[in-house]
């Protein structure tokens, strides 16, 4: 026999063959032995069943084949053959052992085996099917017209129009499924013959099977479903829709007659079994009924003739699309279409879900201060947070003036107007909450404060769109205002409250964090040693669960009472700084940190002289820290977790995600923080590859014309990735609207932090009322529309 | 038999465009036949039209005798080489060109001999268990041919199959393309746009136009009895000399006033071949000398030489020295140049010099003879060998 | 030259030395992240190993202080006392994360390969009609599909008010197939999306080649889209199974807590995370054993995950 494979090859083909099969005997040898001792070991209520050991041993089979297959496929290297063969065959042979051990395996098995197996099969016979339209038309039309019988069937019997009840021993016994193969004999036959025959003998067959196809489902309707026939609307429907399948084909050019004909037929089906009284007919007005229906369409089958091959190629076109999208559309409109108009529907009617009573459930939902409560709204403006955003504001806007300044010796207006700004903020807080205390403002100075945000806003706005890429607020300056704008949001957040405003601090504090840390550690990694080794550490939470990253920060949150060792990471650390403070060593700590304070000025001081300005502050913003943490250690009145009360040690630790008002609205932020810990991972990722994107000869010529590390980085990879900056946060965005797991897990909610997703659950299937719940997941879903939508947007830009 | 026939073939796309136009002509029996033209002249599209990936709009196409409009690419019984190879990545050498006979359910011993003969002709052999990606571009491009080989079709279509390669191989493979369809005996079918690759490898060659066939005729025929001024000006290289220029009456016979001031005497053996000129006396004509056709002053009588022409450029190219020598004659400025030189930035460059009324001549000197540049040369035409076209039409005055 | 290292010139020694020190805080700050990172898994994984006694009396990184580190959680937790047992649980989530994966990945090659390479009429518009389903929040769905699954859906058909079934009441609530359903309909448009942009990619002239030598549509799918979309077939794989492997939401309406035999893994933890006072060492096991495949398919397909997480930053 020639061959042209290389000697090596087909010896290492026949080799695995032979593997292959010596290890089905095997399994088979060893199933015989097993399940022999397993019948006798598993005994129990549910023995094995010869079927089940089949598919057992036939799974087993499958493992050592794959095992086979991956020994060969993976032939690189020695080592890793045998693992992978020790791998396949260690998995198989766990699932052949579970499989005979557990009926929950079983169960799974076989459901997941007979999806699969029947979705392929399904698929491979359609397209086979199909194939015969060009070689084989009768055929193609005999299988057709079985398909069809079979399907009209499962229809007919589903429905309960039709049924066969025998008689046996007595008992009534419902043998109506054996319609279906029935009903798929008969269209076998009428497609054949419509198929195979040709001239005036097809007519006859054509109309002839259609009248006894007819007959047969008529003579087994069910009693139920005997329509009374009204020679009125049946004749008037049928001349009705006969007409307007004649207009309607004309329109589309094509032929009228059969258009009329297929008209007619669905008005004598709407007639007939539409219109008429159900269950008061006999059983010759529903064999009447039946018979013309299928006489109908048995004539609108033969009008038109044997289709030429040309017909027949459009014809076979046009099937294998619809065989190729149908399985994946149905999944579609099934899963998401269908079931998002039901919802929003449903988000209409009344609790039981009958009656229309318009935007009632909205209104309800609006009206629950636990959904939304700005009632204090005021308070924003004398808020900490509020003050702080005005001094990091004045702050930023200060340090981009300087910078402004020393570069083209310039001062932007509107960078004076934003310092200015902040520093009326600044006083005009500290004013209100000298005079009202920090509970409650009562003074009217909301009003100027607001428009003097806006004024802010306003003018950054005008500079970001004057001076892009211009010197200013890149940077360190940047960042402080951005921190500021942040913080802005925490005033506003934890003042007003409910879900709609925790779903809504969720999107701004997650997103933002996540995207910015993920930023700065990818731009961090992008010139660090071990660099993927990092990196796969910080991506790795991307592989846990929310409901596995939650408990794992639930331990790291755990605060243990007072007289207790905290076993937290967190408040290990906050009870053990309070304790060193008030030990014997905590002079000498205070010395370090001193030293520490001084080392960190100088090198802060001289990373400043070298332009290195965001190293530079933040060692004298370090410095400051260590100054007056010694400070406070030298004090001997404790810190952090520890309080000296007259002169007793009081243990203070943090009570994260709890009823005690210790950190009130803030809980919400402790709940985010796991979140943010698996999604920078995310973010890192994208932008890591973004920024190995940017082409090195832009670096190069960047680096050619001066820029620093820094520089390069804010001036020439920041601009290049901004679009996948928008990419992130959108996505961000939308996964952070819909977050579920992690509030269920820790806190369900409570202490003021739940979010949309968990309402609507509990509203949905706590409370049981679907409606209101349908209420809550149309707020979500319109919520994230925008934002998808922008997405969408982009992907097509991307796709073109 | 396995002519292939094209009858009266249009293909009009949805949109309205046409690409083809009423395209005739015929592929005899193990004829290999080179579609050439310039980018967009629908030689593709009728490539593919034969291969079945293009619907046709309206005529008949015929291979074998049989009308094959509908018939899908499998039962046409063709082979294909694209520009690109598409070989399949995934497959070895040998799997690739296994991969129709294995899909029309030959017998796998059958597949071994064929393809291990095709690999043997092809000089494959030893790497007929390597994947594409292992292998260079000229082997690459063998396995194409040897997929098209394996299948003993009909007929071979070839889609530029050698312009993914470089220059020097490319050279090598016209040659073996040429000699194995000599061996083979398949009606091939061979689209390119080179108009070099056109006159090397085909028995015939047809030249298409913006979807217009413009000659079907053997590649020496072609070049010496281009139809019109489109042919003309696109085959060759280096490419004809063309000017617009008025026919006269010179002595006894015919003179044609090339440039102001120069009269070239047009030999009789001229008019022979182009008989219209005659009735042409008094109007402007296009007047074609290729580089060749260009002789020493003292070489031709006195009234054939056009005087005074500085050399602006000289191409010395070894066995012979390209020389540009500026003219004061009148470019031709129409569709058909425009297609012709298919370069936007070429044709812009002509139709400035057409506004500054005067084009270089490109002449051939043997290297010993060459000018230098900047002198003001004399040159001879032969104008026993010069072309004659209707300014308007484009068509020769035969 | 840097502008920064231009200016060190003029600082003499002391600023070479504070440069140096500043060209390498990127690697310092970035493994300080890296250790804060690793942090809570690491002390859950090193609490998992103690008992409820020790892990209320001391903290995990005294570990090895400890007298006895022992598997008693994993023992406990994998056998049938809480909430049925993680083993059944684990099992329930291959049950439900296999089909999830195959079957969606399956169907939305067969149409990503219909947009691409069949030409109809509305083909485009019809793409991003069913790309534009991402959009759709999971929450938006649940209610009708619950009922679905729990009765079967009906259709009163308009003007001559007859009720059709359209799907039967197959009882599927309570069942690893009801999540795995929604899975697989949830997972359509992203899978069409992200293997659309892969084949459509793929050259035209291999597909045309093909024709000529003889395939079909379905011959090319077969023997030349899916071997070639192997490696987008996998990055989407990864990505479908570690997302229906870790999802919560759609297990726990479908399946409700009320059903230990078929809960997956990760509705067992969270029951037992409602419990956290009573099973809070039992927690720690509990939480490993679930992330145990995730982790395991993570480090050992990153390449692939990676590509997914890229190609599907579209997710809804």
């Amino acid at each position: 026999m020639a061959t042209i494979a290389v000697p090596g090859d087909r010896r290492s083909r026949s080799i695995g063959l032979g593997v292959a099969v010596g290890g089905a005997a095997l399994v088979a040898a060893s199933f015989a032995v097993v399940s022999a001792g397993t019948e006798a070991a598993l005994g129990g209520p549910e023995p094995v069943t010869l079927l089940q050991r089949l598919l057992g041993s036939l799974l087993g089979a499958a493992g050592v084949l794959g095992s086979v297959l991956a020994f060969r496929a993976a032939a690189k290297s020695m080592p890793r053959r045998v693992a992978s063969l020790l791998l396949a065959a260690g998995i198989s042979i766990l699932v052949w052992w579970l499989y005979l051990e557990r009926t929950g395996v079983r169960q799974a098995v076989h459901s997941v085996v007979i999806a699969v197996v029947l979705s392929a099969t399904l698929f491979v016979a359609a397209n086979r099917w199909l194939d015969q339209s060009l070689r084989a038309w009768a055929r193609f039309s005999a299988i057709s017209g079985a398909a069809l019988g079979g399907v009209v069937g499962i229809l007919l019997v589903g429905n309960r129009a039709i049924g066969l009840f025998v008689s046996a021993g007595g008992e009534r016994v419902d043998r109506s499924l054996w319609l279906v193969p029935g009903l798929a004999a008969v269209g076998a036959v009428l497609g054949f013959l419509v198929g195979a025959l040709d001239g005036p003998l097809r007519r006859v067959a054509g109309v002839a099977g259609g009248a006894v196809a007819g007959l047969v489902v008529g003579a087994f309707l069910l009693v139920g479903v005997l329509p009374a026939l009204d020679p009125v609307p049946l004749v008037g429907s049928t001349a009705v829709l006969a007409a307007v399948g004649a207009g309607l084909a004309r329109l589309r050019g094509r032929d009228a007659v059969r258009g009329a004909l297929l008209g007619a037929a669905l008005g004598w089906l709407v007639g007939a079994f539409g219109l008429g009284e159900l269950g008061a007919g006999t059983v010759v007005e529903g064999i009447v009924a039946t018979a013309v229906l299928g006489t109908l369409l048995g004539l609108r089958l033969v009008v038109a003739p044997r289709p030429e091959l040309s017909e027949r190629l459009v014809l076979e076109g046009r099937v294998r699309r619809v065989i190729f999208l149908a399985p994946a559309l149905t999944f579609v409109s099934a899963a998401l279409i269908i079931p998002t108009i039901r919802t929003i529907w449903l988000s209409f009617l009344d609790r039981q879900g009958e009656t229309f009573v318009g935007l009632e459930n909205f209104v309800f939902i609006f009206d629950q201060p636990s959904f939304y409560d700005p009632s204090r709204w005021r308070d924003v403006f004398n808020s900490g947070e509020f003050l702080t955003f005005a001094v990091l504001l004045s702050l930023g806007a200060a340090m981009a003036l300087r910078q402004r300044w020393q570069v083209d010796r310039r001062a932007p207006i509107e960078l004076v107007a934003v310092a200015g700004v902040g520093l009326a903020l600044v006083a005009g807080t500290l004013l209100d909450r000298g005079a009202a205390g920090p509970e409650g403002s009562t003074s009217s100075w909301y009003a100027p404060a607001l428009l003097l945000v806006v004024a802010a806003v306003v003018a950054l706005v005008r500079y970001g769109r004057g001076n892009a890429g211009n010197t200013g607020l890149a940077g360190p300056s940047g960042m402080l205002v951005a921190a500021g704008g942040l913080l802005a949001a925490f005033a506003v957040f934890s003042t007003l409250r409910g879900t709609l405003i925790n779903n809504l601090w969720w999107v701004v504090l997650v997103t933002a964090t996540a995207t910015g840390l993920g930023l700065a550690i990818a731009a961090l990694a992008d010139r660090a040693r071990a660099e993927s080794a990092a990196k796969s550490i910080i991506f790795m939470p991307m592989a846990l669960s929310f409901v596995g990253a939650a408990i794992i920060w639930r331990f790291m949150y755990i605060a243990r009472p007072e007289d207790a060792t905290q076993t937290g990471v967190l408040n290990a650390l906050w009870v053990g700084l309070g304790d060193l403070a008030i030990s014997d060593r905590a002079g000498a700590a205070a010395v370090v940190l001193f030293v520490v304070a001084v080392a960190l000025l100088v090198f802060g001081g001289l990373s400043l002289r070298l332009g290195a300005l965001g190293t530079g502050w933040s060692s004298v913003l370090l410095a400051m820290g260590s100054v007056w943490l010694g400070l406070r250690f030298l004090s001997g009145e404790g810190v952090a977790g520890v309080a000296v009360v007259d002169g007793q040690r009081v243990l203070e630790p943090l009570y994260f995600i709890s009823g005690t008002q210790q950190f009130g609205a803030y809980n919400n932020v402790f709940i985010m923080i796991p979140f943010i810990w698996v999604y920078t991972g995310f973010a890192m990722v994208v932008f890591s590859a973004a920024i190995k994107g940017v082409p090195a000869d832009l670096l190069e010529a960047g680096r050619v014309d001066g820029a620093s590390e820094a520089q390069s980085f804010w001036r020439i990879v920041l601009p290049q990735i901004s679009p996948t900056i928008g990419v992130v946060i959108t996505t961000i965005i939308v996964v952070v609207m819909k977050v579920f797991d992690i509030v269920r897990v820790m806190t369900n909610g409570n202490f003021g932090t739940q979010v949309l997703a968990n309402e609507m659950w509990n509203r949905a299937f706590i409370d049981g009322n679907f409606p209101v719940g349908s209420a809550v997941a149309t707020i979500l879903f319109f919520s994230v529309l925008p934002v998808m939508f922008l997405n969408i947007r982009r992907m097509q830009k991307g796709a073109a | 038999m396995a002519e292939i026939v094209f009858d009266s073939v249009n293909k009009i796309y949805p949109d309205g465009t046409q690409a083809i136009f009423d395209l005739s002509f015929e592929v005899a029996d193990k004829e290999f036949v080179i579609l050439v033209g310039p980018s967009g002249c629908g030689k593709s599209t009728a490539l593919r039209m034969v291969a079945g990936l293009e619907e046709i709009s309206s005529g008949r196409l015929l291979i074998g005798d049989r009308v094959v409009n509908d018939l899908s690419p499998k039962e046409r019984d063709i082979a294909m080489v694209f520009q690109s190879y598409a070989l399949y990545p995934h497959m070895s050498v040998a799997d690739n060109m296994g991969f129709a006979l294995k899909l029309a359910k030959v017998s796998k011993e059958e597949i071994d001999r064929r393809v291990r003969d095709a690999a043997e002709m092809l000089g494959l052999t030893e790497y007929l268990h390597r994947k594409p990606k292992a292998l260079s571009g000229g082997q690459r491009q063998r396995v194409a041919m040897g997929r098209a080989i394996v299948r003993s079709p009909q007929a071979y279509l070839m889609d530029e199959p050698l312009s993914n390669l470089d220059a020097k191989l490319r050279v090598a493979m016209r040659g073996e393309i040429a000699a194995l369809q000599d061996r083979l005996e398949v009606t091939t079918l061979y689209v390119t746009h080179d108009q070099v690759e056109a006159m090397t490898m085909g028995d015939r060659v047809a030249v298409m136009k913006l979807g217009v066939l413009q000659q079907v005729a053997s590649p020496t025929d072609l070049y010496e009895r281009p139809d019109n001024l489109f042919v003309a000006g696109f085959i060759g290289s280096p490419a004809m000399n063309l000017a617009e220029a008025e026919v006269v009456r010179h002595g006894d016979g015919l003179g044609v006033t090339v440039q102001e001031g120069t009269t070239l005497a047009i030999d009789p053996a001229a008019l022979e071949r182009y008989p219209k000129v005659r009735d042409r006396v008094g109007q402007r004509v296009a007047v074609g000398i290729r580089p060749e056709h260009f002789a020493a002053p003292d070489e031709v009588p006195g009234d054939r030489v056009m005087r005074g022409l500085p050399v602006s450029l000289i191409e010395a190219l070894g066995a012979e020295s390209l020389v540009h020598v500026d003219t004061r004659t009148r470019p031709i400025v129409s569709e058909d140049m425009r297609a012709a030189i298919d370069d936007e930035d070429a044709f812009e460059e002509l139709k400035r010099q057409a506004a500054a009324g005067g084009q270089p001549f490109v002449v051939r000197y043997e290297p010993s003879r060459a000018p230098r540049y900047g002198d003001k040369v004399d040159v001879g035409v032969r104008t026993d060998r010069v072309h004659f076209f209707d300014a308007q039409t484009g068509l020769a005055l035969r | 030259m840097s502008a920064a290292a231009i200016r060190q010139g003029s600082a003499g020694g002391v600023g070479k030395v504070v440069y140096r020190t500043i060209s390498t805080i990127p690697t310092g700050a970035l493994w300080l992240i890296v250790v804060i990172w690793a942090l809570p898994t690491l002390g859950m994984f090193a609490n998992s190993f103690r008992g409820p006694g020790e892990q209320r009396a001391s903290a995990w990184w005294l570990l090895f202080q400890d007298e006895r580190l022992s598997l008693d959680n994993y023992a406990t937790v994998l056998g049938t006392d809480v909430q049925g047992g993680l083993v059944q649980g684990v099992i329930n989530s291959f049950a439900i994360a296999l089909p999830a994966t195959v079957i969606p990945i399956a169907m939305a090659a067969f149409a990503a390969y219909a947009f691409a390479w069949m030409d109809f009429r509305g083909r485009e518009w019809l793409f991003i009609g069913t790309v534009s389903l991402l959009a759709v929040p999971l929450q938006t769905a649940l209610i009708p599909l619950l009922q679905m699954y729990n009765g079967g859906a009906k259709q009163t058909l308009p003007l001559i008010s007859r009720t059709l079934t359209v799907f039967p009441d197959l009882d599927l609530t309570g069942t690893t197939t009801a999540v795995w359903l929604t899975h697989a309909g949830f997972a359509m448009p992203l899978a069409i999306f992200l293997l659309h942009n892969f084949i459509s990619s793929l050259p035209k002239d291999l597909f045309e080649s093909a024709r000529i030598d003889g395939a079909d549509h379905f011959q090319i799918f077969v023997r030349l889209v899916l071997p070639l979309s192997i490696p987008v077939l996998a990055a989407f794989a990864i990505f479908q199974f570690l997302w229906t492997w870790n999802d919560y939401l759609i297990a726990l309406t479908m399946i409700g807590p009320a059903a230990p035999q078929v809960m997956p893994a990760t509705v067992i933890i969270a029951a037992i995370a409602g419990d956290f006072g009573l099973y809070e060492h039992l927690l720690t096991a509990g939480a490993f054993v679930q992330s145990f495949f995730p982790i395991l398919v993570f480090f050992a397909l990153q390449k692939y995950f990676v590509r997914g997480i890229l190609a599907g930053s579209v997710k809804g």
